[in-house]
């Protein structure tokens, strides 16, 4: 009998294992309890007055009553949020739900149910996105059966006064007084409780905005809340000093890295920022979490383009020998780059110096990191990004990525001088994951070695990228992600999807939240300025007390 | 779509899924083992009774494999993969799996890989086994068990590998001895396969040979053969573009003596176009019946017509049928004539499937890890000298010895106690040979393969306890077998005591069995094997094989590793920490698409990941031992045979489990506390040990020593002490452990655990003097508050009286901001404020500057000036004040001795 294929074929994600490093280990230090998908700060206040309005109720202590009592709530929230009078381009503040509430609001109904379907996690928003955050910023108590908690609580002192906070703000509405349990509400009643929670609404000195200023600045542990309060000022620090620009992703990246960005356009410098000497550490940090996507980047790359030749040379077919990719990287196009004269057969030393060179490097993981020069990961990036490159070029312009991100972690007296802590997103990772720290260990062994760069690039492509992907792939069994595998010296590939994209890097969260917290326009914006409050926490990072 | 049109294809067979039953054990035979391919998925989903796993494959691939791969986690630990070391290659492909009632036998033409067992390219036939049914066959059992027993007198399978395989077949005693003459599996181990199939045929006139192959002799001898010996009107190749290795010359000339010869390019149908097929067979047609020759043995003379030492070692499927019985083979491939048959065709040149004869790989065979003894053999030809390294580090024997039988040097090397372990922890190990050459060895170890077929549950899972870096599954399963082997509480003696009655265990909520330990057998409790492990803690030689003693190693090990005692084998192949975690969406719709799974409802709507589960069995597993040391009647009963040993696991684990993140921090430094005041005393009550009789004492000290409690105590406080100084948390209970800790007489620190300490702390970054400054800094912490509280008792006023506060004073002339303490309604004396002030400078030395500040009066010590005054201000009187002789406390001095020591 014939065999079946056992494990079907899946799309997959993250086929070296690389991103978790950065959304689970490096970014939650950095901002705790702010991730990708808790953007908003009146969702605090909002689930913790359900949560509190729900254990005032003679009703049922499960997680099925909470979850009914709850979906109630917000799908109304929901709605009343998309019914803002200032919804429109400007309204930066989309609710959860809003890819079946928008269509359903465009139906102008006279009338909303509270059990509209509005998303399909049965726990709402609250169950899917927030409830661990608001746990790790002290607002709820989570549901332990061991602590004899049946099911989630606000907490006494910082999730009540904020469910407090939330019900003032709503307490003059008529969805309170007379619907706030009904099944059916009129729109009009929805679209008054729009101008009063509205997620927007929050920065208009709203009763739960103070509150909440406490929770993002103190809330959890001190030692979580000492870095969400650094990482915020950090926010305020570049919002002040990018007054003018319109911000994007792609420049917070650039401003954390080298402290400048531009518009790919036109190639003008947009914006700047010189982080002042409190911020040293945390900026350092934010800047070892880009180094790192860049260097995921780097592997990520050669995967897709080993993906991309072997099915190029038709290894879906006839698998392919590993001498022959040995051969290509045996050719590495080193001169297709700007600036780079080392050769493949050159020892890896000149590759890093001339990394170093051609960068500017200072050894430092403070201070500038020099955008304009010849060559820098940006730069490359750019050149991959926008197709310049042939197969050949492509190869050598990640190659030398990988090693210019290892390059600027080579001063080994770096750890020392940074400390333990700083040092903490280039050690993450492990050998599992390929940290940076395992890499760096590694190039300096090939570099006392001599070997050459087609030999250390040869390296890396059979260790962190075939071997790695194989591994990872088969952690990921029985769904079969393999792109390709390995066996008795041939390599077979398989035609799949081979896209990968660096991580979100919270710029857009952590912006939201200064922005709706009230502190400071949204950086996307260009006129950002910051509030008398935001200017107070910029400089002394936090609120004066007592 | 018209009906009568569509083709049917034949069903095809999920092997990685056909493998549950009642199996104690699993051979697999194979040419190319891909062992990462069978630890992470392949073994997982045999039935957890198949614990005796046993792979039997070609020694150059295996040497191949091993050779390109990071270390593997668990060979010949919780299975073996042997070297078959036959003149050719080892090539059958079979998984035979075994019980005493039951059998399962695939025979066919994957290797283990997961193209072999789980990609579209195989054909494997599938043989069952039943003993409740009468009509069934054990004959194809007993073609492999004779071609295995043929490869082991042969000598060419290590000797712990014979063993296990004996104790296989001695768990099935059902399967017999041969095949027989007419078994449906044949092996070429005394006859060659073409020899059997053209038995079998006999006399009757072939009308056609169908044979497909991947891989042909490049003289096409095989082809040949065939030919001349079955005369077949028809013959008909199939052969795949680009894939098949044959000489197209050679095939010619032996197919040209066939009337009729056709050849066809075969491809998988879809989905699966463009897949190696990889089996291999040979369909005999005749008038009466078609026979089919399907297996491992490509279309190569060393493959089909030679057997025994001439040939590969092969295996394959030798059917009959009615005509046409088995034409369900070619339907379910696409099919298509090459008109111009073999003269364009586009032949692979350059892969071996390994059927070339190779050299044999040489080197140390019959490794075998009997701590503290490595023994193994080696050619006689070389001189009578071996080298052990692990990792970097040379390992000498303390003892060796060498005896030479029959060609071959056998050796034996008895190591240190230190030296033992590390062999014991390490992936692998380096053998240096007299030449010089060195070869990677992963010795048998034998204590742990035969734990594992006692035990009958996850034995291998206790090696793990140390590192704890398993997939989350894994990591639940070990709570389980923690949970069977320990006696962690009552529960766990209710358990031993009524082996065949349900326990509430699997209720985690549930405080377990109303249990009176009066009412227990003792005598036979403690007759079992989980109790008699206990005693035996003591004893190394006599702990090391039990489950205790694996759990207690494999805990030392690790925190050696940490402490840079010892060194891990580097990166090992796996996928801990859940590298085949798929990564949450970071976009909303998408994670709203996924949601809705078991896992939420059981969350309450909560995104619940594995891990929560994990984290929350193994704090309430951790829980279960913290709360019954509470349990007088329980410490009382078990003694300190089962406490003392006890206690270095969950030392151990806890710290671990907070290096790993695995259980909240919080709930560690509870559990921790509550751990050490138990075994160290507090304020109130001496500790557990103080409680022991002189020799209880003197053994329960052995255990902790050879453990290295003391310094996986030293690290564990100063993590935890982190913990609770970046999270803010209350520190006096902690501190208070520590002091006693640091109080006790029983507890005499080193140097050397200090030093091991230092390295093993997360925060210390290797720096005695950084472990010092903290455990000096959380023995010497005053809580807020808790100056104010020892003032008010020592002037003999409430709390309420004092208050702290920040004032601007004159010292040495110039105004300077201090902390003072005003006390109201009080009237102060020189006497009273002077032992107030000494107290104060006792509780926090540091402070330079003491003041106290009452209506009637002011006293000062200005310890920068060396100066001290009592002002009455009712008398405007001044007087000189000194403070009181500091008593250096216990714990303080214990600190002190401890760092001129380091």
């Amino acid at each position: 009998m014939w065999t079946e294929q056992v494990y079907p074929p899946r799309g997959g994600q993250d086929h070296l294992g690389l991103g978790s490093v950065v959304t689970d280990r490096i970014l939650p230090s950095l901002s705790p309890g702010i991730n990708v998908l808790t953007p908003h700060p009146r969702y605090w206040s909002f689930y913790a007055f359900v949560v509190d309005e729900f254990w005032r109720r003679d009703l049922p202590r499960t997680n099925a009553s909470l979850r009914r009592f709850l979906r109630h709530k917000e799908s109304i929230f929901s709605i009343a949020g998309h019914l803002c009078e200032r919804a429109g381009d400007e309204h930066h503040a989309t609710p959860i739900g809003s890819r079946r509430v928008g269509p359903h609001v465009q139906e102008g109904l006279s009338k909303y149910s509270a059990n509209f379907d509005y998303m399909k996690s049965n726990g709402g928003g609250y169950g899917l996105y927030y409830a661990t955050v608001m746990q790790a910023t002290g607002v709820v108590r989570l549901a332990d059966r061991e602590l004899g908690l049946p099911v989630d609580t606000v907490t006494p002192e910082a999730g009540l006064a904020v469910a407090e906070a939330f019900r003032a703000s709503i307490e003059t509405t008529r969805y309170w007084r007379r619907f706030f349990d009904k099944d059916e509400v009129p729109a009009d009643v929805v679209e008054e409780l729009a101008q009063h929670c509205c997620l927007c609404r929050l920065s208009e000195n709203a009763p739960d905005r103070q509150p909440l200023v406490d929770v993002f600045l103190h809330g959890g542990h001190a030692s979580q809340s000492a870095a969400r309060r650094l990482s915020l000022q950090m926010m305020l620090e570049l919002s002040q000093q990018t007054s003018g620009a319109a911000l994007r992703q792609d420049d917070f990246r650039r401003l954390v890295m080298y402290q400048s960005a531009y518009d790919p356009d036109t190639d003008e410098e947009t914006a700047t920022f010189v982080p002042p000497v409190h911020l040293t550490s945390v900026v350092r940090r934010w800047r070892l979490s880009q180094l790192r996507e860049m260097f995921n980047w780097s592997l990520n790359g050669m995967w897709q383009w080993l993906c991309d030749w072997g099915l190029d040379k038709e290894g879906d077919s006839i698998p392919i020998p590993l001498a022959e990719v040995r051969a290509v990287v045996d050719r590495l196009a080193l001169g297709q780059l700007p600036g780079v004269s080392t050769r493949a057969g050159a020892p890896i030393a000149e590759l890093i110096a001339e990394c170093q060179a051609l960068a500017s490097m200072t050894g430092s993981l403070d201070g500038r990191w020099e955008l304009w020069t010849e060559l820098t990961e940006d730069h490359l990036l750019g050149l991959l990004q926008d197709d310049q490159l042939d197969m050949k070029g492509r190869l050598a312009a990640l190659a030398v990525m990988y090693v210019m991100c290892l390059s600027r972690l080579a001063d080994p007296g770096l750890p020392g001088e940074v400390g333990v802590e700083d040092w903490r997103p280039v050690v993450e990772g492990g050998a599992s994951r390929i940290g940076m720290q395992h890499a760096l260990d590694q190039l300096r062994r090939d570099e006392q070695l001599g070997r050459t760069v087609s030999e250390v690039v040869w390296r890396v492509l059979n260790d962190q990228v075939m071997a790695q992907h194989e591994r990872v792939a088969l952690a990921k069994l029985p769904d079969d992600t393999f792109r390709f595998r390995r066996d008795a010296g041939r390599v077979r590939f398989f035609e799949r999807p081979v896209e990968f994209q660096r991580n979100d890097s919270r710029f857009n969260s952590l912006s939201t939240v200064c922005a709706e917290l009230g502190w400071s326009g949204f950086l996307g914006d260009p006129s950002h300025s910051l509030t008398p409050e935001g200017e107070h926490i910029r400089l002394h990072g936090d609120l004066d007390h007592g | 779509m018209n009906k009568a049109a569509r083709t049917v294809r034949p069903t095809r067979i999920r092997l990685p899924e056909e493998l549950s039953g009642d199996f104690t054990g699993v051979v697999i035979g194979t040419f190319g083992a891909a062992l990462d391919f069978a630890e992470m998925q392949f073994f997982r989903q045999l039935p957890k009774s198949a614990v005796n796993r046993i792979v039997l494959a070609d020694q150059h691939q295996l040497a191949l494999f091993l050779g390109s791969q990071p270390p593997l986690r668990r060979l010949n630990r919780s299975y073996v993969a042997a070297p078959v070391r036959s003149p050719h290659a080892h090539h059958p492909k079979y998984v035979m799996l075994v019980g005493p009632k039951e059998g399962r036998l695939f025979v066919g033409s994957g290797n283990l890989s997961i193209g072999g067992y789980a990609g579209p390219g195989e054909c494997f036939t599938a043989h069952e086994w039943r003993a409740d049914d009468a009509d069934g066959n054990p004959s194809p059992f007993g073609a492999v068990r004779e071609l295995i027993e043929a490869t082991v007198t042969a000598g060419w399978v290590d000797a712990v590998a014979q063993e296990r395989l004996r104790d296989i077949f001695k768990a099935a005693p059902w399967v017999p001895a041969s095949g027989g003459a007419d078994s449906p599996v044949v092996h070429n181990q005394a006859r060659s396969l073409l020899d059997q199939l053209v038995d079998r045929v006999g006399d009757a006139k072939v009308l056609e040979v169908v044979a497909a192959a991947p891989f042909h002799d490049t003289r096409a001898d095989a082809v040949k053969q065939m030919v001349q010996r079955l005369e077949p009107s028809r013959f008909r190749l199939l052969v795949q573009e680009g894939m098949t290795r044959l000489d197209v010359g050679a095939l010619g000339s032996a197919l040209s003596t066939v009337h009729h010869v056709e050849i066809l390019e075969a491809s998988a149908p879809q989905p699966y176009s463009a897949v190696l097929l990889h089996a291999k067979f040979v369909l005999v047609r005749t008038e009466t019946a078609d026979l089919l020759l399907q297996g491992s043995a490509n279309l190569s003379r060393v493959a089909l017509c030679e057997y025994g030492q001439n040939g590969n070692i092969e295996i394959g499927n030798l059917l009959r049928g009615a005509p046409g019985e088995f034409d369900g083979l070619l339907e379910s491939l696409d099919l298509e004539s090459r008109s111009e048959g073999l003269s364009t065709f586009k032949a692979d040149d350059g892969w071996s499937d390994g059927d070339d004869d190779a050299p044999p790989a040489g080197g140390p065979t019959n490794v075998t890890w009997a701590p503290p003894t490595l023994s193994g053999e080696l050619s006689s030809s070389l001189a009578q000298r071996i080298e052990v390294r692990v990792g970097e580090r040379a390992v000498v024997a303390a003892r060796t010895t060498w005896e030479t039988v029959q060609g071959r040097h056998h050796f034996s090397l008895e190591f240190s106690e230190t030296d033992a372990a590390r062999v014991d922890f390490a992936r692998h190990i380096e053998l240096i040979d007299a030449n010089d050459d060195s070869w990677t060895v992963y010795p048998y170890h034998l204590h742990s393969l035969l734990r594992l077929t006692a035990s009958g549950g996850r034995a291998d899972l206790l090696q793990e306890a140390g590192d704890l870096d398993l997939r989350d599954k894994e990591l639940e399963e070990l709570v389980a077998e923690l949970d069977r082997v320990l006696v962690v509480d009552g529960r766990s003696l209710w358990r031993l005591a009524h082996p065949d009655r349900p326990s509430s265990e699997g209720d985690p909520h549930s405080d377990g069995p109303n249990l009176s330990y009066d009412d227990l057998d003792w005598s036979r409790l403690g007759s079992l094997p989980q109790l008699r492990q206990y005693g035996s803690a003591a004893h190394r030689a006599l702990l090391a094989p039990t489950e205790l003693g694996l759990i207690l190693q494999s805990l030392t090990n690790r925190f050696r590793v940490d402490a840079g005692v010892m060194t891990s084998s580097g990166d090992v192949i796996d996928d801990s920490g859940d590298l085949g975690a798929e990564p949450e969406s970071e976009n909303e719709d998408e994670l709203d698409d996924t949601s809705g799974s078991d896992d939420e409802e059981e969350a309450g709507g909560r995104r619940m990941a594995p891990r929560q589960r994990v984290r929350r069995l193994w704090r309430n597993f951790v829980n279960r031992f913290i709360r019954c040391l509470a349990d007088d009647e329980f410490i009382r009963s078990v003694g300190s045979p089962v406490i003392i040993p006890s206690y270095v696991v969950f030392n151990h684990l806890c710290r671990r489990l907070r290096v790993i993140d695995l259980v909240d921090g919080d709930f560690l430094t509870e559990a921790q506390t509550k751990l050490w005041t138990f075994m160290w005393g507090d304020g109130s009550k001496s500790g557990y040990l103080a409680s022991l009789g002189p020799e209880e004492l003197a053994v329960a000290r052995k255990i902790l020593s050879d453990h290295d409690d003391l310094p996986v105590t030293l690290a564990a406080v100063d993590d935890a002490w982190w913990h609770v100084w970046d999270n803010d948390l209350q520190v006096s209970d902690l501190r208070s452990a520590w002091r006693h800790f640091l109080e006790s007489s029983l507890w005499e620190p080193t140097p050397e655990a200090l030093q091991s300490a230092a390295k093993a702390a997360v925060r210390c970054d290797e720096s005695v003097d950084q472990l010092f400054d903290d455990l000096y800094s959380l023995a010497a912490h005053v809580e807020e508050g808790e100056l104010v509280l020892s003032l008010a008792a020592c002037l003999g006023t409430s709390t309420v009286h004092i208050r702290e506060v920040r004032d601007t004073v004159m010292r040495a002339g110039s105004r300077s901001d201090c902390t003072l303490f005003r006390v109201d309604g009080l009237e102060l004396t020189p006497d009273l404020a002077g032992r107030a002030l000494t107290l104060w400078h006792q509780m926090a030395p540091e402070a330079d500057y003491l003041r106290l500040q009452a209506e009637n009066a002011t006293a000062v010590i200005d310890l920068a000036a060396d100066d001290g005054f009592f002002f009455d201000r009712v008398t405007g009187s001044e007087a000189s004040l000194a403070l009181g002789e500091r008593v250096v406390p216990t714990w303080e001095r214990r600190l002190e001795g401890l760092l001129e020591a380091a």
